[in-house]
Protein backbone atom coordinates (compact mmCIF):
# COMPACT_ATOMS: atom_id res chain seq x y z
CA UNK A 1 0.00 0.00 0.00
CA UNK A 2 1.45 3.38 -0.97
CA UNK A 3 1.99 6.21 1.49
CA UNK A 4 -0.91 8.09 -0.06
CA UNK A 5 -3.23 5.11 0.26
CA UNK A 6 -2.21 4.64 3.88
CA UNK A 7 -2.84 8.31 4.58
CA UNK A 8 -6.25 8.20 2.89
CA UNK A 9 -7.23 5.17 4.96
CA UNK A 10 -6.13 6.94 8.15
CA UNK A 11 -8.14 10.02 7.17
CA UNK A 12 -11.20 7.87 6.47
CA UNK A 13 -10.79 6.21 9.87
CA UNK A 14 -10.68 9.57 11.65
CA UNK A 15 -13.66 10.93 9.71
CA UNK A 16 -15.59 7.76 10.40
CA UNK A 17 -15.01 8.08 14.15
CA UNK A 18 -16.94 11.40 14.13
CA UNK A 19 -15.10 12.75 17.16
CA UNK A 20 -13.94 15.91 15.41
CA UNK A 21 -15.48 19.31 14.93
CA UNK A 22 -15.95 19.85 11.23
CA UNK A 23 -17.54 22.12 8.67
CA UNK A 24 -17.88 19.25 6.19
CA UNK A 25 -21.41 17.84 6.03
CA UNK A 26 -21.08 15.75 2.93
CA UNK A 27 -21.95 12.08 2.97
CA UNK A 28 -19.08 9.76 3.90
CA UNK A 29 -18.98 8.20 0.43
CA UNK A 30 -18.72 11.65 -1.18
CA UNK A 31 -15.71 12.62 0.92
CA UNK A 32 -14.05 9.28 0.12
CA UNK A 33 -14.65 9.94 -3.56
CA UNK A 34 -12.96 13.37 -3.31
CA UNK A 35 -9.92 11.79 -1.71
CA UNK A 36 -9.63 8.89 -4.10
CA UNK A 37 -10.22 10.87 -7.28
CA UNK A 38 -8.06 13.90 -6.56
CA UNK A 39 -11.01 16.25 -6.16
CA UNK A 40 -9.51 17.57 -2.93
CA UNK A 41 -6.01 17.92 -1.54
CA UNK A 42 -5.75 16.43 1.93
CA UNK A 43 -3.44 16.95 4.90
CA UNK A 44 -3.17 15.07 8.17
CA UNK A 45 -1.47 17.24 10.81
CA UNK A 46 -1.27 16.33 14.50
CA UNK A 47 -4.45 14.26 14.22
CA UNK A 48 -6.29 17.12 12.53
CA UNK A 49 -7.45 16.83 8.92
CA UNK A 50 -7.58 19.67 6.42
CA UNK A 51 -9.10 19.39 2.96
CA UNK A 52 -8.88 21.82 0.07
CA UNK A 53 -11.76 20.94 -2.25
CA UNK A 54 -11.15 22.09 -5.83
CA UNK A 55 -14.29 24.07 -6.63
CA UNK A 56 -14.98 25.91 -9.88
CA UNK A 57 -12.19 28.54 -9.74
CA UNK A 58 -11.54 28.56 -6.00
CA UNK A 59 -10.90 26.28 -3.02
CA UNK A 60 -13.32 25.22 -0.31
CA UNK A 61 -11.46 24.61 2.92
CA UNK A 62 -12.71 21.90 5.30
CA UNK A 63 -11.37 21.04 8.73
CA UNK A 64 -11.71 18.12 11.15
CA UNK A 65 -10.25 19.25 14.47
CA UNK A 66 -10.60 18.57 18.21
CA UNK A 67 -10.77 22.27 19.04
CA UNK A 68 -11.47 25.26 16.81
CA UNK A 69 -8.06 26.67 17.77
CA UNK A 70 -6.44 23.76 15.92
CA UNK A 71 -7.54 25.34 12.64
CA UNK A 72 -4.47 27.54 12.96
CA UNK A 73 -2.36 24.45 12.21
CA UNK A 74 -3.42 25.03 8.62
CA UNK A 75 -2.17 28.61 8.49
CA UNK A 76 0.80 27.87 6.25
CA UNK A 77 -1.36 25.77 3.93
CA UNK A 78 -3.97 28.50 3.72
CA UNK A 79 -1.30 31.04 2.89
CA UNK A 80 0.11 28.79 0.18
CA UNK A 81 -3.24 27.94 -1.44
CA UNK A 82 -4.44 31.54 -1.33
CA UNK A 83 -1.54 32.51 -3.58
CA UNK A 84 -3.11 30.67 -6.51
CA UNK A 85 -6.86 30.89 -5.84
CA UNK A 86 -9.28 32.32 -3.37
CA UNK A 87 -10.01 30.10 -0.38
CA UNK A 88 -13.32 30.05 1.43
CA UNK A 89 -14.60 28.29 4.51
CA UNK A 90 -18.33 27.52 4.63
CA UNK A 91 -19.97 26.91 7.99
CA UNK A 92 -23.52 25.57 7.98
CA UNK A 93 -25.38 25.44 11.25
CA UNK A 94 -28.84 25.51 12.79
CA UNK A 95 -29.86 28.34 15.11
CA UNK A 96 -26.27 29.65 14.97
CA UNK A 97 -24.96 26.75 17.09
CA UNK A 98 -21.15 27.06 17.54
CA UNK A 99 -21.02 30.01 15.16
CA UNK A 100 -19.74 32.51 17.74
CA UNK A 101 -16.96 30.14 18.83
CA UNK A 102 -15.85 29.66 15.25
CA UNK A 103 -15.96 33.38 14.52
CA UNK A 104 -13.81 34.06 17.60
CA UNK A 105 -11.24 31.61 16.32
CA UNK A 106 -11.29 32.81 12.74
CA UNK A 107 -10.98 36.43 13.87
CA UNK A 108 -7.48 35.50 15.00
CA UNK A 109 -6.61 34.26 11.54
CA UNK A 110 -6.99 35.89 8.16
CA UNK A 111 -10.56 34.79 7.55
CA UNK A 112 -13.27 37.41 7.36
CA UNK A 113 -17.02 37.02 6.92
CA UNK A 114 -17.80 37.28 3.23
CA UNK A 115 -21.48 36.41 3.11
CA UNK A 116 -24.25 35.12 5.34
CA UNK A 117 -26.89 32.97 3.67
CA UNK A 118 -30.19 31.76 5.10
CA UNK A 119 -32.30 28.84 3.89
CA UNK A 120 -35.95 29.49 3.14
CA UNK A 121 -38.73 27.34 1.80
CA UNK A 122 -42.28 27.70 0.61
CA UNK A 123 -45.12 25.62 -0.77
CA UNK A 124 -46.63 26.35 -4.12
CA UNK A 125 -49.93 27.50 -2.61
CA UNK A 126 -48.41 30.72 -1.28
CA UNK A 127 -47.19 31.98 -4.60
CA UNK A 128 -48.69 35.33 -5.40
CA UNK A 129 -51.39 36.05 -7.95
CA UNK A 130 -50.49 35.50 -11.56
CA UNK A 131 -49.99 38.73 -13.41
CA UNK A 132 -50.94 38.86 -17.05
CA UNK A 133 -48.41 40.72 -19.14
CA UNK A 134 -46.47 40.34 -22.31
CA UNK A 135 -43.22 39.24 -20.77
CA UNK A 136 -42.50 35.66 -21.65
CA UNK A 137 -40.41 33.10 -19.83
CA UNK A 138 -38.43 30.61 -21.79
CA UNK A 139 -36.40 27.54 -21.09
CA UNK A 140 -32.79 28.25 -21.98
CA UNK A 141 -31.50 26.36 -25.00
CA UNK A 142 -28.03 25.39 -26.14
CA UNK A 143 -28.07 28.52 -28.31
CA UNK A 144 -28.16 30.60 -25.10
CA UNK A 145 -25.13 28.83 -23.60
CA UNK A 146 -22.43 31.36 -24.48
CA UNK A 147 -24.51 34.36 -23.47
CA UNK A 148 -25.41 32.67 -20.19
CA UNK A 149 -21.78 31.88 -19.44
CA UNK A 150 -20.77 35.44 -20.27
CA UNK A 151 -23.43 36.91 -17.97
CA UNK A 152 -22.69 34.46 -15.18
CA UNK A 153 -18.97 35.14 -15.17
CA UNK A 154 -19.54 38.89 -15.40
CA UNK A 155 -22.42 39.25 -12.95
CA UNK A 156 -22.46 36.26 -10.62
CA UNK A 157 -20.39 35.95 -7.48
CA UNK A 158 -18.01 33.05 -8.07
CA UNK A 159 -17.60 32.36 -4.35
CA UNK A 160 -21.24 32.00 -3.38
CA UNK A 161 -23.32 31.59 -6.53
CA UNK A 162 -22.26 28.06 -7.44
CA UNK A 163 -21.60 28.98 -11.07
CA UNK A 164 -21.95 25.92 -13.29
CA UNK A 165 -19.08 24.76 -15.44
CA UNK A 166 -19.75 24.69 -19.19
CA UNK A 167 -20.46 20.95 -19.12
CA UNK A 168 -22.73 21.34 -16.13
CA UNK A 169 -24.53 24.22 -17.84
CA UNK A 170 -25.26 22.00 -20.85
CA UNK A 171 -26.71 19.35 -18.54
CA UNK A 172 -28.83 21.96 -16.73
CA UNK A 173 -30.19 23.21 -20.06
CA UNK A 174 -31.02 19.66 -21.14
CA UNK A 175 -32.78 19.07 -17.81
CA UNK A 176 -34.96 22.19 -18.34
CA UNK A 177 -33.36 23.66 -15.22
CA UNK A 178 -32.60 27.12 -16.55
CA UNK A 179 -35.39 29.60 -17.08
CA UNK A 180 -34.68 32.96 -18.68
CA UNK A 181 -36.67 36.06 -19.42
CA UNK A 182 -36.08 38.60 -22.15
CA UNK A 183 -37.19 42.21 -22.05
CA UNK A 184 -36.37 44.33 -25.06
CA UNK A 185 -34.13 41.64 -26.51
CA UNK A 186 -31.88 41.28 -23.51
CA UNK A 187 -31.84 38.63 -20.81
CA UNK A 188 -33.08 40.26 -17.61
CA UNK A 189 -33.54 37.17 -15.49
CA UNK A 190 -31.79 33.84 -15.08
CA UNK A 191 -33.28 31.27 -12.75
CA UNK A 192 -31.50 27.97 -12.15
CA UNK A 193 -33.63 25.25 -10.59
CA UNK A 194 -32.76 21.70 -9.67
CA UNK A 195 -35.72 19.35 -9.62
CA UNK A 196 -36.33 16.28 -7.53
CA UNK A 197 -39.53 14.28 -7.26
CA UNK A 198 -40.96 16.35 -4.43
CA UNK A 199 -38.82 19.47 -4.28
CA UNK A 200 -37.76 22.41 -6.33
CA UNK A 201 -34.37 23.71 -5.31
CA UNK A 202 -33.61 27.25 -6.38
CA UNK A 203 -29.89 27.17 -7.02
CA UNK A 204 -29.57 30.72 -8.29
CA UNK A 205 -31.66 33.71 -9.24
CA UNK A 206 -30.16 36.62 -11.12
CA UNK A 207 -32.06 39.73 -12.13
CA UNK A 208 -30.49 42.49 -14.23
CA UNK A 209 -29.65 45.45 -12.05
CA UNK A 210 -32.27 47.87 -13.39
CA UNK A 211 -35.02 45.33 -12.67
CA UNK A 212 -34.10 44.71 -9.04
CA UNK A 213 -37.15 46.49 -7.70
CA UNK A 214 -39.88 45.05 -5.49
CA UNK A 215 -42.52 45.29 -8.21
CA UNK A 216 -40.46 43.26 -10.67
CA UNK A 217 -39.43 40.78 -8.00
CA UNK A 218 -43.03 40.03 -7.06
CA UNK A 219 -44.07 39.77 -10.70
CA UNK A 220 -41.13 37.53 -11.58
CA UNK A 221 -41.74 35.17 -8.70
CA UNK A 222 -45.46 34.96 -9.33
CA UNK A 223 -45.14 34.39 -13.06
CA UNK A 224 -42.25 32.00 -12.72
CA UNK A 225 -44.16 29.86 -10.23
CA UNK A 226 -46.91 29.46 -12.80
CA UNK A 227 -44.37 28.77 -15.54
CA UNK A 228 -42.75 25.99 -13.51
CA UNK A 229 -46.12 24.45 -12.68
CA UNK A 230 -47.01 24.41 -16.37
CA UNK A 231 -43.75 22.64 -17.21
CA UNK A 232 -45.17 19.74 -15.20
CA UNK A 233 -41.73 18.36 -14.42
CA UNK A 234 -42.51 17.78 -10.77
CA UNK A 235 -45.36 15.30 -10.60
CA UNK A 236 -46.30 15.82 -6.97
CA UNK A 237 -49.13 18.22 -6.14
CA UNK A 238 -47.46 19.10 -2.86
CA UNK A 239 -43.94 19.93 -3.93
CA UNK A 240 -41.95 22.36 -1.80
CA UNK A 241 -39.48 24.86 -3.09
CA UNK A 242 -36.46 25.96 -1.16
CA UNK A 243 -33.22 27.82 -1.67
CA UNK A 244 -30.56 30.00 -0.14
CA UNK A 245 -30.47 33.78 -0.12
CA UNK A 246 -28.06 36.33 1.28
CA UNK A 247 -29.57 37.66 4.48
CA UNK A 248 -28.74 41.20 3.36
CA UNK A 249 -30.53 40.79 0.04
CA UNK A 250 -33.67 42.92 0.18
CA UNK A 251 -35.50 40.30 -1.85
CA UNK A 252 -35.42 38.18 1.31
CA UNK A 253 -38.03 40.47 2.88
CA UNK A 254 -40.16 40.28 -0.24
CA UNK A 255 -39.92 36.50 -0.25
CA UNK A 256 -40.99 36.38 3.39
CA UNK A 257 -43.96 38.63 2.63
CA UNK A 258 -44.92 36.23 -0.16
CA UNK A 259 -45.10 33.38 2.34
CA UNK A 260 -41.60 31.93 2.41
CA UNK A 261 -40.32 30.78 5.80
CA UNK A 262 -36.86 30.52 7.29
CA UNK A 263 -35.96 27.13 8.75
CA UNK A 264 -33.12 28.28 11.00
CA UNK A 265 -30.34 26.87 8.82
CA UNK A 266 -27.66 29.39 7.94
CA UNK A 267 -24.44 29.21 5.97
CA UNK A 268 -21.71 31.69 6.77
CA UNK A 269 -19.02 32.01 4.12
CA UNK A 270 -15.60 33.17 5.32
CA UNK A 271 -13.00 34.38 2.83
CA UNK A 272 -9.30 34.01 3.49
CA UNK A 273 -7.74 37.43 3.07
CA UNK A 274 -4.69 37.74 0.89
CA UNK A 275 -2.15 40.48 0.46
CA UNK A 276 -2.72 40.53 -3.30
CA UNK B 1 -41.20 4.20 13.59
CA UNK B 2 -43.34 7.08 14.83
CA UNK B 3 -40.50 8.44 16.98
CA UNK B 4 -38.25 8.52 13.95
CA UNK B 5 -40.90 10.33 11.94
CA UNK B 6 -41.30 12.92 14.71
CA UNK B 7 -37.56 13.58 14.66
CA UNK B 8 -37.67 13.99 10.89
CA UNK B 9 -40.52 16.47 11.13
CA UNK B 10 -38.60 18.43 13.78
CA UNK B 11 -35.74 18.78 11.31
CA UNK B 12 -37.81 19.44 8.17
CA UNK B 13 -41.25 20.62 9.31
CA UNK B 14 -42.24 21.35 5.73
CA UNK B 15 -42.70 17.61 5.07
CA UNK B 16 -44.84 14.99 6.81
CA UNK B 17 -42.63 11.99 5.91
CA UNK B 18 -45.68 9.78 5.37
CA UNK B 19 -45.32 9.04 1.68
CA UNK B 20 -43.32 6.03 0.59
CA UNK B 21 -40.63 7.98 -1.26
CA UNK B 22 -36.85 8.19 -1.14
CA UNK B 23 -36.11 11.07 1.27
CA UNK B 24 -32.72 11.78 -0.33
CA UNK B 25 -33.69 11.54 -3.99
CA UNK B 26 -36.75 13.69 -3.40
CA UNK B 27 -34.69 16.41 -1.73
CA UNK B 28 -36.60 16.10 1.55
CA UNK B 29 -33.32 15.61 3.41
CA UNK B 30 -29.88 16.90 2.48
CA UNK B 31 -26.54 15.95 3.97
CA UNK B 32 -26.69 18.72 6.57
CA UNK B 33 -30.12 17.48 7.69
CA UNK B 34 -28.64 13.99 7.97
CA UNK B 35 -25.91 15.12 10.35
CA UNK B 36 -28.52 16.90 12.45
CA UNK B 37 -30.65 13.76 12.39
CA UNK B 38 -27.71 11.54 13.38
CA UNK B 39 -27.07 13.67 16.46
CA UNK B 40 -30.75 13.53 17.42
CA UNK B 41 -30.96 9.76 16.86
CA UNK B 42 -27.88 9.14 18.97
CA UNK B 43 -29.32 11.16 21.81
CA UNK B 44 -32.86 9.78 21.65
CA UNK B 45 -31.97 6.11 21.12
CA UNK B 46 -28.70 6.04 23.04
CA UNK B 47 -26.83 4.70 20.07
CA UNK B 48 -23.56 5.44 18.33
CA UNK B 49 -23.64 5.82 14.54
CA UNK B 50 -20.35 5.38 12.76
CA UNK B 51 -19.28 7.97 10.20
CA UNK B 52 -18.93 5.28 7.56
CA UNK B 53 -22.67 4.64 7.96
CA UNK B 54 -23.51 8.20 6.99
CA UNK B 55 -24.52 7.16 3.51
CA UNK B 56 -27.62 8.16 1.53
CA UNK B 57 -29.03 4.62 1.50
CA UNK B 58 -29.18 4.53 5.31
CA UNK B 59 -31.43 7.58 5.49
CA UNK B 60 -33.64 7.22 2.40
CA UNK B 61 -36.71 6.00 4.35
CA UNK B 62 -37.95 5.51 7.88
CA UNK B 63 -37.42 1.78 7.44
CA UNK B 64 -33.79 2.34 6.43
CA UNK B 65 -33.21 4.54 9.48
CA UNK B 66 -34.85 1.93 11.67
CA UNK B 67 -32.56 -0.76 10.24
CA UNK B 68 -29.55 1.44 10.93
CA UNK B 69 -30.63 1.82 14.54
CA UNK B 70 -31.25 -1.92 14.87
CA UNK B 71 -27.79 -2.63 13.47
CA UNK B 72 -26.38 -0.47 16.23
CA UNK B 73 -28.71 -1.86 18.91
CA UNK B 74 -30.47 1.44 19.12
CA UNK B 75 -34.05 0.20 19.27
CA UNK B 76 -33.66 -2.32 22.06
CA UNK B 77 -36.83 -2.49 24.15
Amino acid sequence: MSNNSTKIEEIKRIISSRTKKTNCFSFFNEVCEWLENDKADYYLMDDSIFLFYKANGFYKFYYYVDYFEDIKLANDLLEKYSLTNKVILEFTTKNNQNLDSLINTLNQSKFEIYSELVRLYQGRNVLGPIQQNNNIYELATIDDKNELLEIMHREFDILKDNIPTEDELIDLIKNKSIIIKHIENQIVLIQIYEYTKESLYSRMTWIRKEYRKPKYTVDFHSEMGKFVQDLNIIKSDNFKSYGWIDKNNRNLKINLKMGARLDGITCTIFLYKTNN
Amino acid sequence: MEEIRELLIDIRPDYDFIEDVNFIETGMLDSFDIITLVTELEEKFNVRIDGSDILPENFCSIKAIENLLLKNNGLAK
